[in-house]
């Protein structure tokens, strides 16, 4: 998982385990597949169209498992494949019209049909603009076609597979209410769309039939026609999601007729690909963005003896696509082979009994032979001598659809986790069983902080107030009292620059820290605000005790003014105490504001067994830090994200030593060559990396180990 | 330009001018520097027949007309030297193929074929772009079918195509004649002629001009079509035509033609008319001249060119008619038409033919230093980036 993250601004594509995207294969064309339907099988409006179960990773299991059988009668085999028998529809009264003359009935026709109408959308019929784009990106998410230019009319959408979502999402509808009947249906399971047809009425349906979007039938040759006139189209049914999967030669939503037929055209008669037959990908944000698959197919009659097609799959988001490309590069494929090398047979049957060449050569001269009508197209079907092709296109594209579809998901995620929030998930999968009451009770928390008993283990101790969220490191604690610290600016006002100086420094080094004062509450609160100087992984607070704790055990201790603390702990340079008097005069800094009131009734001193010397450097992080913090331009949100920065960089500099010293287990000159390429070779920085090791996740360090003992070790399981 | 083509004069003269011939050492005029620098020759010998003063768009020559209607079959015939037969096994075009004619021939331009199925004025595509830089469209009319349709969208795309740019030349290729006896190809054209200029004539569009060529693949009546529609893109024809003229006037010559060796196009001739099979002659001279040194001309390894400086050809008809090819540039030969009885003075001719040459090279050399200094002017344009004939929507092979 660790290294799974995509550097993505936006999400990470994870692969699921669900067996649509783990089945691998394309289903034989040998198959029937695909029940027939009633004739008014489109989708009532655009706004249904979506794609399947993106968010929900392996919800659905393959509908089409069965379609791989090879045996069998064709019925049972349809049944086997989809789940759903290919019996006669019902209300057959109430059917009207052709498949293909379809369109909703609820956008306004439009009265020119092809390319041009979804430039010419936008400012004829703005309402319908509009819908379009709501149903294309929120919704619609994917269409996979099959194009082919025509000799005699030109680029052609054949045969288009939809998915429809069912019943309509709330709200969603546009004028076009799915009714009674739709959920009537859903829960018998079966394919009517009887109960759909009667929401509708002929008369609707024949108006729509007038400005149906597709081509006019006199345009229409055997070569540019997939299924039959009357016929309805296929339809199935995944019924665990209610998506249903749709084919036409063309959609019936004017909106997406013109986008396939635009994507049609692009794909086979402007997009350039190297070689002619291969992949590219085009498009932009207003007509989706297409992946296309273009390739010929072996025709005896055909002028060049070959014909052109694609397959294209049309997708809103890009990022999407991008990420299916090599799945759908590899299915596609798969089904164009597959209808290559039935053509190959067909053609190299034809050419045996009647070779073309020599009889164009003959006929050439003899006039009126060679008219531009002259060649009847044929059909794909005739081309593959294959019935079943359009029933087992449907079941391939539908496969495809679903596929594509359950084989990733996103995840959010705001930029690469940071390696507090690895820790901090570790920590939190530690504390998982009792975690429940501490996701927000801050109070709760507190209330337990004061009574820990001595022998506090060190799951206390190392636990991470889950407050602060998992996302963001900045602290985010919200003082309820005026007698808190603020932030380390805040602390640094307060203190004073060199007290503050030397505490940081003993923060930074992992030094013990010790908060003397009689209110918890501000020792709490000092330790929140330190505690952003460190990785999460190095940060051990007791936030309050009555008797002094072994610096192995916390390295923020706040104790009650009357414990006593050890001599050699009060003289060790390993240890700072800070002590909060209660002030004399009632105001030591005259600097501070209002806010600063609480706080002037204590005077706070500063003590360690070494005081570090005013003229050392100390560690770099710690002279860029007080440079923020000093900065007044910067505000307090801003100094914060460069603490998360700064932090950042000196982990990263923290995981470099220890693949080179702990994992290699390099020598002593190395490691000092490293320092000095890492600009860390002073003593307080090399002091700072080393304590800062401590706070390394426990998924990455087991990583490293066990890449460094098998390189081909799969990634440590978060 | 200056030099009087007249009488014969000694040699020695000859060689002084020879080292007179400043600037034209590039043309490979001297014995050392046609092998030393060929590719530049190549380069700058490249005739652009766009306005001097435009920018650097090579002129467009667009092939339009309905599917099927023998578009790429004459883009293949012309410039590929496709066999007409191979052309019955082209595929439909399925986007509009591009060609650039310039590093294999003397001719500089761009061919478009066109899709016949696509219809071009769909807002989709930006028609305007493609008529903009269009210096003639071809109109492809299939003579053996059916031709309504096809005028009905010759008078869309004329009409289409002119308002946008009123300097395209409109050429309609009445295709496929092959199929039509002779007295039913006057009738088609003139059927034609009279259908499409009425049509213009409806829309209030007299002023736009239409050429009309009868045109097969299978003979040479392409080539000859496509030689005066590339003419009439080649600003300096008219003196090209004049040197012609007083070139012949003054050899005892009949008939010479100024070929493009590689696609036999003929880019200016004398203004004598010109007979179709005179012209038929000089393309198979040509073919003949370049087969042979194909075949004997080249060395062991294949190394050198069939058609060099040295390439001469004198082919004697039957008919007291000769034959005389020379090379006058790396991509242009002249072949002239001498009676027997002239070509005994062929000491004249030879010095006449070096003054014309030298002729054609002046006329050349201003536009070489036109196409130099706009070269360097586009390498700056080129720098920042600019890209003349960016389409969003047409994307082409
Ligand atoms: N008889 C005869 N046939 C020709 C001639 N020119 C082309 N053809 C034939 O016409 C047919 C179509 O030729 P193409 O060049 O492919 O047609 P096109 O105009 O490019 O067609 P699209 O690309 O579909 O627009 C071929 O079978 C050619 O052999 C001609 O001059 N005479
Ligand atoms: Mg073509």
């Amino acid at each position: 998982m660790f290294f799974n993250f995509k550097y993505s601004p936006r999400f990470e594509m994870v692969s699921s385990t669900s067996p649509a995207g783990a089945a691998g294969t394309i289903p034989c064309f040998s198959v029937g597949g695909g029940a027939e339907v009633g004739r008014r099988t489109g989708p009532a409006s655009g706004s249904r169209f979506r794609f399947p179960s993106r968010v929900r990773s392996c919800g659905a299991r393959a509908i089409f498992w069965g379609v791989r059988v090879d045996e069998g009668p064709l019925a049972s085999r349809c049944g086997g494949a989809l789940g759903q028998p290919a019996r006669p529809p019902r209300g057959v009264d109430g059917w009207y019209g052709p498949a293909e003359s379809r369109a909703s009935g609820s956008a306004p026709p439009l009265p020119r049909p092809l390319v041009s109408e979804a430039a010419g959308t936008r400012a004829e019929a703005p309402h319908a603009g509009r819908e379009a784009s709501c149903c294309l990106q929120d919704t619609m998410n994917a269409i996979v076609a099959l194009c082919h230019f025509c000799e005699l009319h030109g680029p052609r959408t054949l045969f288009c597979t939809e998915v429809l979502h069912a019943p309509l999402p709330q709200g969603a509808g546009n004028g076009d209410s799915p009714g009674q009947g739709e959920q009537a249906e859903e829960e018998e399971g079966g394919i009517q769309m009887s109960s759909r047809i009667r929401a509708h009425s002929p008369a609707e349906g024949a108006s729509a039939e007038s400005s149906s979007p597709g081509p006019k039938k006199s345009d229409m040759c055997e070569g540019c026609r997939s299924l039959a006139a009357g016929h309805p189209g296929y339809i199935s049914h995944d019924k665990e999601t209610s998506i249903k999967y749709v084919s036409h030669q063309h959609p019936n939503h004017p909106q997406l007729f013109s986008i396939v037929r635009q994507a049609c055209v692009r794909s086979l008669s402007c997009e350039v690909c190297p070689g002619r037959e291969g992949p590219i990908f085009f498009g932009d944000e207003q007509h989706g963005f297409v992946f296309s698959h273009t390739f010929f197919i072996k025709d005896s009659l055909a002028r060049g003896f070959q014909r052109w097609y694609s397959i294209i799959a049309i997708m809103m988001d890009r990022i999407y696509l991008i990420n299916s490309w090599p799945f759908l590069l590899g299915k596609i494929r798969g089904i164009i082979d597959e209808l290559q090398g039935k053509a190959l047979k067909v053609f190299e049957a034809e050419q045996f009994g009647c070779p073309q060449r020599a009889q164009r050569m003959n006929t050439a001269f003899t006039p009126f032979l060679h008219q531009r009508n002259g060649n009847a197209a044929r059909s794909l079907t005739s081309l593959t001598s294959d019935d079943n092709l359009w029933a087992c296109l449907h079941t391939s594209f539908a496969w495809l659809l679903k596929a594509c579809g359950s084989r990733l998901t996103e995840k959010l995620l705001e930029g690469a986790p940071t390696e507090d929030t690895l820790v901090q998930m570790e920590k939190l999968a530690d504390l998982e069983e009792e975690s429940e009451s501490w996701d927000n009770s801050e109070a709760e928390e507190e209330e337990k902080a004061p009574v820990l008993p001595e022998g506090a283990g060190g799951r206390e101790l190392t636990k991470c107030p889950t407050e602060s969220s998992l996302l963001s490191d900045c602290a985010n604690w919200q003082p309820r009292k005026l007698s808190v610290f603020k932030s380390l600016r805040h602390m640094r006002q307060v203190l004073g620059a060199p007290s503050f100086r030397m505490l940081a420094w003993h923060v930074l080094m992992g030094n013990q820290v010790i908060w003397k004062s009689r209110d918890a509450d501000l020792v709490h609160s000092a330790f929140e605000v330190l505690r952003t100087m460190l990785p999460v992984g190095c940060v051990r607070i007791i936030p309050y005790s009555s008797q002094y704790e072994e610096a192995y055990r916390c390295n923020f201790l706040g104790l009650s003014p009357h414990v006593q603390i050890p001599s050699h702990v009060l003289s060790s340079e390993f240890a700072v105490v800070v002590e909060a008097h209660t002030a004399p005069r009632s105001s030591l800094h005259p600097a501070g504001c209002e806010d600063d009131q609480s706080l002037s009734k204590y005077e706070f001193v500063v003590t360690s067994g070494s005081p570090v010397a005013a003229d050392r450097v100390g560690p770099t992080i710690l002279n860029k830090m007080e440079a923020a913090l000093t900065n007044q331009n910067l505000s307090v949100g801003v100094v914060d994200q460069c603490l998360v920065c700064l932090k950042e960089e000196w982990m990263n500099k923290v995981k470099v030593l220890f693949k080179f010293t702990k994992v290699d287990s390099r020598p002593k000159e190395d490691t000092q060559k490293l320092l000095s390429v890492l600009g860390a070779s002073e003593e307080d920085n090399v002091r700072l990396l080393k304590f800062w090791m401590t706070g390394l996740s426990k998924t990455y360090k087991s990583h490293l180990m066990s890449a460094v003992r098998s390189p081909t070790a799969s990634e440590p399981r978060n | 330009m200056s030099q009087v083509l007249g009488k014969p004069q000694p040699e020695d003269e000859d060689d002084d001018e020879e080292d007179e011939l400043v600037g034209l050492a590039d043309y490979g005029d001297g014995p050392d520097s046609s092998d030393a620098d060929p590719d530049s020759g190549a380069e700058e010998g490249v005739l652009d027949f766009s306005d001097p003063f435009s920018t650097e768009v090579k002129p467009r020559i667009l092939l339009m007309g309905l599917r099927r209607s023998g578009k790429s079959s004459i883009q293949k015939v012309v410039f590929h030297k496709m066999s007409p037969n191979e052309t019955l096994f082209l595929e439909s075009t399925n986007k509009i193929c591009r060609e650039d004619v310039s590093n294999s021939s003397f001719v500089n331009f761009q061919i478009w074929d066109f899709p016949g199925q696509i219809d071009f004025f769909d807002p989709t595509f930006d028609y305007e772009m493609i008529f903009r830089g269009t210096g003639a469209l071809i109109f492809v009319i299939d003579s053996q079918d059916d031709y309504m349709e096809a005028l009905a969208r010759l008078h869309l795309t004329v009409t289409r195509a002119y308002k946008v740019n009123t300097d395209i030349n409109f050429e309609v290729f009445i295709h496929k004649v092959d199929g039509l006896s002779d007295d039913h190809k006057i009738e088609t054209q003139r059927d034609i002629h009279q259908r499409a200029n009425d049509d213009l004539a409806d829309a209030g569009l007299e002023k736009i001009h239409l050429s009309f060529y009868l045109t097969s693949i299978y003979d040479h009546s392409i080539f000859e079509a496509f030689s005066k529609v590339v003419q009439k893109l080649i600003p300096q024809l008219p003196t090209l035509e004049n040197l012609l003229n007083i070139f012949i006037s003054n050899s005892g010559i009949e008939k010479a033609f100024l070929f493009d060796v590689v696609s036999k196009i003929y880019i200016a001739t004398d203004s004598t008319p010109v007979d179709m099979q005179t012209y038929e002659l000089c393309c198979d001279m040509i073919d003949v001249v370049i087969d042979i040194s194909c075949i004997y001309g080249l060395k062991e390894d294949g190394a050198g060119t069939p058609y060099d400086k040295e390439s001469t050809a004198i082919i004697k008809l039957n008919n007291t008619t000769v034959l005389y090819l020379k090379e006058v540039t790396k991509f242009l030969a002249l072949v002239c038409f001498v009676r027997e009885e002239s070509f005994e003075r062929k000491g004249l001719i030879d010095y006449n033919f070096h003054c014309f040459r030298k002729a054609i090279h002046e006329v050349f050399e201003v536009r070489m230093k036109m196409v130099k200094s706009r070269k360097v002017q586009n390498r700056l344009q080129k720098k920042k980036g600019a890209t003349p004939n960016g389409t969003p929507n047409v994307l082409l092979q």
